[in-house]
């Protein structure tokens, strides 16, 4: 090496340092904004997940994949059965997530009845796959302050968890909107976990390879 | 060494196809050098026929044989021969163009045969370009290799900006709007006119961020250690026209065209405007059956290459720019042409022909139905900022290229675009580890 190419070098590892310690206070401190966001104001998955896991009160709690979030109304079982009830699914999920929130809930509060909708395809690897990532998701803002959900991410997905622990911003990733503008958007949908969908009727004819 | 290590990370046994075409286009081109007359042109194609035969037998095959069945299905009878099974070499279409282009240059006498095996595999194995491009010329990059390389910080520098940006179109757009496009596209006969219409435009955004990033960080690499390749896109979003789109997109590939198969017959064609017109249309269909053994691309080229000549008809004969204003004609031509472009990409990403027609019937009648289950997910505000930080940065550089960011010469903006284009990153990237989608090619 010559002596320009050391100069070169040296300089270089010098802004390169620079830039990382300014990386690493820039993530810090949006971090624990997004932190503080999230602890303070879920929405969404993000208030329903929460809720399955921090205050679970409910008698009858409901698991599953988007079948269970947009197909079981909470506000039915509450009046057939005169039992509160909480909707925990999630869109993509499935049974390794909801074995995952359930056990966590179980440590706090014993429902009297578990609703878990699995379906066959959930089963797969690609499902498990999918899960893995919503899983990840969910659980990586707790991992820092939760051993057990730290463990299972050590688990099914370590990268992620390095990930989380080299960038307290990685562990909010895709929440930035939900967090800043969830509260208007997500007020009026969520009854109790169970969000419910209009006008997604399609008109003409679906071939049968295509039917789910 | 680092190359046949990045390449056999795949699937090892394919080292031995890509050893093959090195081995016979480096004596070919020893030998084209050599002699003279018809044996000279020989030699050339025999290079080109060994090329030609392992990309057809390799992604080719299967298709053509289907094309067989089907036609055989007809007149009530069997086809004895059945499928291949096995995966695509990665890269193949990309490192066997980059091999014939450096038997043509030898033949052309463009570029001396090169006597070092090892410089010659370096040219075809270099691995930031192996895999998926840019589709480098012999002139460009051989004599680099020659070069002595030293630590260079504003080389070095100016490289990892360029691959920044790259994991920034890959992560940001096209990973987070993949989301969006993969939902509807595996599922074209349950979403409405409008799903379908605002997916087909969302994935002409994927598809350019996925390749173009890909190329960015492959010429970004490339440029920390020393080597310079060729450019292999230009903001085709803002093309003004749809040729001038064609010429920003995929530069390598469609110059490869343009320069080894257009001008040549083109030469042959003298003046005769039909035949050059016809030529177009020829090569946008081989571009087309260059990206894949399906139908769908074969349109997809097909309609690319008449959407240029229809353009360029409509110009010679209406002239619209003495009646418009350049201003006008800037704006309605960007945005006439990204449609049109975008719009042939259905072809591109639709599974089979059947859907991709379906696809076109149902934006054509603007199928009912809504464009989305209730209100926009959360996720469609993603697609829209990442797809607006794309146009917004894009649109600068085109236009004021003096308004820089991370090449700012104030350090106080240049280090605060490189932190908010990593917070970016960070904050709405997908990390899914999806594969960029021209390494099938």
């Amino acid at each position: 090496m010559t002596k320009e190419e050391v100069k070169h070098v040296g300089k270089f590892f010098k802004k390169f340092i620079i830039l990382l310690v300014l990386l690493f206070i820039t993530d810090r401190i949006i971090g624990t904004l997004l932190e503080n966001a999230y602890k303070n104001a879920p929405q969404g998955d993000i208030k329903t997940f929460a809720h399955s896991i921090t205050d679970p009160t409910e008698d009858i709690f409901i698991y599953g994949s988007s079948r269970a979030v947009h197909g079981y109304d909470t506000r039915v079982f509450t009046d057939s059965l005169n039992l509160s009830c909480f909707n925990s699914g999630r869109e993509n999920s499935n049974i390794l997530y909801h074995t995952s929130i359930l056990d966590e809930m179980l440590k706090k509060h014993k429902p009297k009845v578990i609703v878990l909708d699995v379906s066959a395809r959930e089963l797969t690897w690609r499902s498990a796959e999918n899960s893995k990532l919503v899983l990840a998701s969910m659980i990586l803002p707790y991992v820092h302050s939760d051993t057990s959900f730290a463990n299972i991410a050590r688990q099914l997905f370590p990268e992620e968890l390095m990930k989380a622990q080299v960038s307290k911003i990685y562990a909010y990733n895709s929440m930035v909107l939900s967090l800043a503008v969830g509260k208007r958007k997500f007020k009026d949908k969520n009854l109790n976990g169970y969000v419910p969908i209009h006008g997604t009727k399609i008109t003409g004819k679906i071939p049968a390879s295509q039917k789910s | 060494m680092a190359s046949c290590y990045f390449y056999m990370d795949f699937i090892p046994i394919y080292i031995l196809v890509l050893g093959f075409t090195i081995v016979v286009d480096y004596f070919a081109g020893i030998f084209i050098e050599k002699s003279a007359g018809a044996k000279r042109k020989w030699f050339l194609r025999m290079s080109i026929a060994a090329n030609i035969g392992i990309l057809g037998f390799f992604k080719y095959f299967n298709f053509i044989n289907d094309n067989i069945t089907f036609f055989l299905k007809l007149f009530h009878f069997t086809n004895p021969i059945t499928d291949l099974s096995f995966i695509l070499p990665i890269g193949l279409s990309f490192h066997t163009f980059q091999a014939m282009s450096y038997t043509i240059e030898v033949y052309r006498g463009n570029q001396k045969a090169e006597r070092k095996f090892g410089i010659y595999a370096l040219y075809v194995m270099f691995y930031p370009q192996l895999v998926a491009g840019p589709i480098e010329r012999p002139q460009n990059i051989i004599h680099q290799f020659y070069e002595p390389k030293k630590f260079n910080y504003e080389r070095a520098v100016s490289g990892l900006k360029i691959v920044l940006w790259g994991y920034f179109k890959k992560l940001v757009v096209a990973d987070r709007i993949s989301i969006y496009v993969n939902a509807v596209y595996n599922n074209p006969y349950h979403h409405s006119g409008k799903t379908l219409f605002v997916a087909t435009i969302l994935f002409w955004v994927q598809i350019y961020c996925d390749f173009s990033g890909y190329s960015d960080i492959a010429i970004g690499t490339a440029k920390v250690m020393g080597y310079d390749l060729m450019q292999n896109f230009r903001r085709p979003i803002l093309g003004k026209s749809v040729a001038e789109k064609w010429n920003r997109w995929h530069i390598s590939l469609y110059s490869w065209f343009r320069d080894y198969v257009y001008t040549p017959l083109a030469r042959k064609a003298r003046r005769n405007r039909t035949k050059l017109l016809a030529y177009i249309v020829v090569i946008f269909l081989l571009s087309g059956l260059w990206h894949g053994a399906n139908w769908t691309f074969i349109i997809w080229g097909g309609f690319s290459g008449l959407s240029v000549v229809v353009e360029r008809i409509y110009k010679d004969k209406v002239k619209p720019q003495k009646y418009i204003p350049k201003i006008w004609m800037t704006i309605f031509g960007t945005i006439i042409a990204f449609m049109v472009t975008a719009l042939s990409c259905l072809f591109f990403r639709a599974l089979n022909v059947k859907d991709a027609l379906h696809i076109v019937k149902s934006i054509a009648t603007m199928k009912k139905g809504p464009l989305f289950k209730g209100s926009p997910p959360i996720n469609f505000y993603y697609y829209i900022i990442a797809a607006a930080l794309l146009i917004i940065v894009e649109i600068f550089q085109e236009y004021l290229p003096q308004v820089k960011l991370i090449n700012n010469k104030n350090v106080v903006i240049r280090y605060a675009g490189y932190i908010i284009i990593l917070m970016v990153i960070l904050m709405i990237g997908v990390f899914n580890g999806s594969q960029f989608i021209y390494f099938q090619f």
